[in-house]
């Protein structure tokens, strides 16, 4: 996600500095639109996953589900 | 002697009450209470005393509710009091008032905290430079806390308003009481070995709900702090209440006020990024209509010797693209982006605009030597006699040249081949 972020923000940024030939120029564009509509449904959709983190008798460590209730 | 002044009783009690006094002010006395009686009227008489020597005392009724004064006395308590000495003329006694009484555990509690915290603030462990900044956007964050306290629950539900892309790790570990040190010890190591093993945690939140300070003391440990200190991942200490201050707070990385405030430090909110997002969607759409425009300029210049630089099948596939996009954008996104789609079909405008075609319906044609698919943009290739086609808008136009004309340079005329 973070770098999903970045990329968007740096294609703007690349977009705006140089100019680009016409071809590089739509295929940033068309990168970036995707990025955002990608970015955007994650958003939508995610839902927060919370796990435990726990040490067993030899010192390995796993995850089990938490429960809030 | 003779000379010596002659004072009344009443003078010499007032005298040495106000010479008592201003000599000594306010101070704190440590002591144990003994002969403790209650007045009717409310106030409290006893008596403080240490080893070898006492001292009578007294607390007049507090006047107001809930100011350290109002903790109840019981004969043999070790106390710390407030207040100053002074003399109660009609008996010439000599006594303490007390304005204030706490328990000598707190008062010393209190002291090894402020002993601890300059010797930790004086070897670095809280110097700006060391401290780390948070990730703007986490994906993975450490939870050090009881799996069954508030702190956990407020951290969870605020995350999930604001952010839900944010995993949760919880390490489990006792909060108060004897043993808790050690397990908030071991449970910053298994972080740190989850850290360095598994997979990468973005920061680490340590802390519990309020409640008194003795249940926030374990938080005042000096093994605890320095294992924070250590700690590579961003540390966010949350103990207690805004009110609350404890030693980990001064060495964590940030210290937030409350777990619920921890958690909106980390989780960036849902609405803001959405914005962020749309704003960086909108400079990306004015970047690329910036330079279809200056493309477009640059083209009608290059009109000017009837000869377009973009071939008609690539202008086509690129409005082509353009229109695609643009659908898939207003079709994926809907309202928010719909300025944006109305920015694009305009792109696409552009880039149809480009077409050689239209300069050709505008009386601009294309001339090509026959049998060439590349239109001609020098005269020096065309030979005098060459066969040469003219593409109009509505048809083709073949013809023999009889004559070119070529310059030789800005200001020297011109060179002329004739049949």
């Amino acid at each position: 996600m973070d770098q999903a972020l970045k990329r968007l923000e740096d294609i703007a940024s690349k977009l705006e500095a140089a100019d680009l030939p016409l071809e590089e120029t739509l295929t940033l564009f068309e990168e970036g639109v995707e990025l955002a509509a990608a970015v955007k449904t994650q958003l939508e959709q995610a839902k927060t996953r919370i796990k435990t983190v726990v040490e067993n008798a030899s010192g390995l460590l796993s995850l089990e589900d938490f429960d809030l209730s | 002697m003779l000379n010596e002044p002659v004072y009344t009783v009443s003078e010499i009690n007032r005298r040495a009450k106000e010479a008592l006094e201003q000599q000594f002010g306010s101070f704190w006395i440590e002591g144990e209470i003994s002969n403790l009686k209650i007045a009717p009227s409310g106030h409290a008489y006893f008596t403080l005393k240490d080893n070898q020597a006492e001292i009578s005392a007294v607390r007049f009724r507090p006047r107001t509710r809930g100011f350290g004064a109002t903790s109840a006395l019981a004969d043999g308590d070790q106390v710390l009091a407030f207040g100053r000495l002074s003399i109660y003329e009609p008996r010439g006694r000599y006594q303490f008032i007390a304005s204030m009484i706490q328990p000598a555990g707190q008062g010393l509690l209190q002291l090894a905290f402020e002993k601890l915290k300059a010797k930790l603030e004086s070897e670095g462990l809280f110097d700006p430079e060391h401290k780390q900044p948070l990730p703007s956007v986490p994906r993975r964050v450490a939870l050090i806390t009881s799996a069954t306290g508030a702190a956990i629950r407020d951290i969870v539900s605020v995350v999930e308003r604001r952010f839900p892309l944010i995993e949760l790790l919880l390490f489990p570990s006792s909060v108060q009481g004897e043993a808790a040190a050690q397990e908030l010890i071991d449970a910053v190591q298994r972080a740190i070995r989850y850290h360095t093993e598994i997979d990468p945690l973005d920061a680490l939140i340590i802390g519990r709900g309020g409640g008194s300070a003795e249940d926030l003391a374990v938080f005042n440990n000096e093994a605890l702090a320095r294992a924070l200190y250590a700690c590579s991942i961003p540390v966010i200490s949350a103990v207690g209440h805004e009110i609350d201050f404890t030693i980990s707070d001064f060495v964590a990385d940030v210290r937030a006020p409350t777990p619920s405030a921890a958690a909106e430090l980390i989780a960036p909110d849902q609405a803001e990024l959405s914005a962020w997002i749309l704003q960086c969607s909108r400079r990306i759409g004015r970047a690329a209509t910036a330079a279809f425009r200056h493309r477009w300029q640059s083209l009608k210049h290059a009109v000017r010797p009837s000869v377009l630089r973009l071939p008609g099948d690539r202008v086509q596939l690129l409005a082509q693209r353009l229109d695609l996009t643009t659908a898939s954008l207003a079709h994926r996104i809907g309202g928010a982006f719909h300025l944006r789609s109305r920015r694009l079909e305009r792109f696409s405008e552009i880039v149809r605009l480009s077409d050689p075609s239209l300069p050709l319906r505008r009386g601009y044609s294309m001339t090509y030597i026959e049998g060439e698919a590349t239109p001609l943009t020098e005269v020096s290739r065309v030979p005098v006699e060459a066969r040469i086609r003219t593409v109009l808008s509505t048809g083709e136009i073949l013809s023999t040249v009889e004559e070119v004309t070529r310059p030789i340079g800005p200001n020297h005329g011109s060179s002329v081949e004739k049949a």
